[in-house]
């Protein structure tokens, strides 16, 4: 278990347009750090300088407490997954596994003996003399992990490792990756765009946009307290809802008929522009009476069925709105209906800035 | 089969029997007796190749061609492979217009290099050594080029992960790059065996003792000593030629499928 550091790291492939800008990470030894944000938001660059396979261009990074900016990736003792698998062709799987061993000039029985284990662990041993060509995407995602945890590496870095496989084995394999953390105690950072993965997965989760790192927390906190607009819209399944509103006399407030939301504003935002952020599970279907704080009257336009619940989207005056109702809830398509939340379930950001503000 | 099938196999096969038919004419030459030859009175022997074996020094001028063809064979894959990783691999300053030299070293006639290279080797005392005959072969623009463009069609992430597997630049190279392009290496070596085996000019004057010439010079002599008794001796030098001609076709049966194959992805890559 090793700590790793981020101090100030950006990168630029081009003058004046860096991938990465100022990221700041304080990873704690043993700790699984999930790494989410959009395509090309500078997440994997992000890996790849931490694994050297990027070079820095500003910055400082620590692995261990020691500056690693120029120590050369496999001398840095960190083994990495990756999106792509990136197995040896022409080498069988056993090969495979065994190929960091290899280099480390670790015997050839005790090669065969740690191959032997993590095939098992990872359910390969049927497949140790075949070659990657003939294995399924599953079995060569088992083969690139295995690849990884055959040596003690201190930290383990993993690039959307589960990209490639489809819904069901997604499930399992994370599952398999989050047990295996727990065994292998090690440091572990992992690139995903998918916010379910890095929901299930992380100790905590660093948020990225754009090359910047917008907030760093616990799954828990960055879905109760999301940092900016783009944090609140990001985590979450089924998004955020925003509706764009003004801060008037001290109220949040829309010229849309039948829309209430009487949320305070502080007094320095007193005519700019807002958003408010209206998680789908916390509203509640209230078929006209007018029980909750905040109140949106529209017309189911869609209802999608996901087994437990149902997403009914709504349009309101305020734009389109999606809730997620229990089952049972007796609408249907064209209903008239007024959707309800609590003034503590709502989200408060500065339009301009995207920046979170918290309500008092 | 259709026509044009029928009309394309028989093209192909006509084809192929026209490019086979010196070198069928030769052996059948080689398998008659001088007299029968001359005479058309078409007596067989196998005798032709005993006698070529005795008269022309074979085996040694054998020996030799597979040392110089060898020789020239594995120093310049390893030089070619070498730079082909660096020219593919590595980001360093002047990597392209390097490149471009090596390139443009295509463009040099060899006969060019012959004059100098003969005064450079007289000086240094290599000529009429097995040296004197590999080194100037050694570097390969060609195979740089041709491999350097194999290599870039590796994916990166192999070597990425063979970096954090903990390998150096070496055994990326030796464990993952060379492996994975055997096709390519295989071709090119064929290639660069049969060049250097047909070699003629340069072994010609970097050699002068019998017992360093090579079998295309050896060849040459033996057409020359008996043109000099008034008759080429035609069986006697098809025999020779046959028997030239063998080491390199069990050579090419040896790694057909691997060099056909590294043509045709050195083609699309």
């Amino acid at each position: 278990m090793i700590s790793i550091a981020l101090e100030n790291v950006s990168k630029s492939y081009q003058a004046d347009t860096p991938v990465v800008k100022n990221v700041d990470l304080d990873i704690e030894p043993g700790e699984f750090v999930v790494i989410v944000g959009p395509s090309g938001c500078g997440k994997s660059t992000m890996m790849r300088m931490i694994a050297g396979l990027e070079r820095i261009s500003s910055g400082t990074l620590r692995i261990g407490g020691k500056v690693a900016n120029d120590i050369p990736p496999q001398h840095r003792d960190i083994a990495m997954v990756f999106q792509n698998y990136a197995l040896y062709p022409h080498l069988t799987v056993a090969e495979n596994i065994g190929f960091s061993l290899e280099m480390r000039g670790v015997s050839k029985t005790e090669r065969l003996r740690r191959v032997e284990v993590v095939a098992h662990l990872l359910q390969l041993s049927d497949y140790l003399h075949k070659k990657p060509k003939d294995l399924s995407g599953g079995q060569r995602q088992r083969v690139a992990m295995g690849r990884a945890i055959a040596r003690d590496a201190k930290t383990y870095l993993m690039d959307e490792p589960l990209s490639n496989l489809d819904a069901e084995l997604r499930s399992s394999m994370r599952a398999e990756i989050k047990h295996l953390h727990r065994q292998l105690k090690a440091t572990m950072i992992y690139v995903t765009h998918d916010q379910v993965e890095a929901l299930t997965l992380a100790d905590r989760i660093a948020v990225m946009n754009k090359g910047v790192l917008l907030q760093f927390d616990t799954p828990e906190k960055i879905y109760d307290d999301p940092a900016s607009l783009f944090v609140a819209g990001f985590i979450g399944s089924p998004p955020m809802n925003f509706i764009e509103a003004n801060c008037k006399e001290g109220i949040v407030q829309t010229t849309k008929e039948g829309t209430r939301i009487p949320i305070t504003c502080p007094p320095e935002l007193e005519g700019e522009d807002v958003v408010v952020g209206l998680r789908p599970e916390n509203g509640v279907l209230s078929a006209g009476d007018k029980r909750m704080a905040i109140e949106f009257r529209g017309e189911v336009m869609l209802i999608e069925t996901t087994g437990s619940n149902r997403n009914i989207h709504a349009k309101t005056a305020t734009g389109p709105l999606l809730i997620v109702a229990p089952r049972s809830a007796a609408i249907g398509l064209g209903d008239n209906v007024s959707i309800g939340y609590n003034t503590e379930d709502a989200f408060l950001f500065e339009k301009k800035t995207g920046k979170r503000i918290h309500l008092s | 089969m259709n026509t044009s099938g029928v009309l394309l196999r028989t093209t192909a096969v006509a084809v192929g029997l026209l490019f086979l038919s010196p070198l069928l004419y030769g052996i059948w030459i080689s398998l008659q007796t001088a007299n029968g030859f001359f005479s058309g009175n078409g007596e067989m022997t196998l005798q032709n190749y005993v006698d070529a074996v005795e008269k022309m020094n074979f085996l040694r001028y054998l020996f030799n061609s597979l040392i110089v063809s060898g020789g020239v064979t594995i120093l310049s894959l390893a030089t070619s492979i070498m730079a082909a990783y660096a020219f593919s691999r590595f980001e360093f300053r002047g990597r392209d217009l390097i490149f471009g030299l090596v390139v443009a070293t295509l463009m040099i006639p060899g006969h060019i290099t012959l004059i100098p290279n003969y005064l450079n080797f007289a000086k240094v005392g290599l000529l009429d050594t097995y040296a004197g005959l590999i080194l100037p072969a050694v570097a390969n623009g060609f195979a740089t080029f041709f491999l350097r463009q194999y290599f870039r069609g590796i994916p990166r992430s192999l070597d990425e992960a063979a970096w954090m597997d903990g390998a150096n630049a070496w055994k990326v190279l030796y464990r993952v790059i060379i492996p994975m392009s055997k096709p390519a290496i295989y071709a090119m070596g064929l290639f660069i065996f049969l060049g250097e085996w047909n070699s003629y000019v340069w072994p010609l004057i970097a050699t002068d003792s019998p017992d360093m010439l090579t079998l295309q010079i050896g060849l040459a002599r033996l057409y020359k000593m008996d043109a000099q008794e008034g008759l080429v001796n035609w069986p006697l030098v098809m025999a020779a030629a046959t028997l030239t001609m063998l080491p390199v076709l069990l050579g090419f049966a040896l790694v057909e499928r691997h060099l056909v194959r590294g043509i045709s992805m050195g083609a699309i890559k």
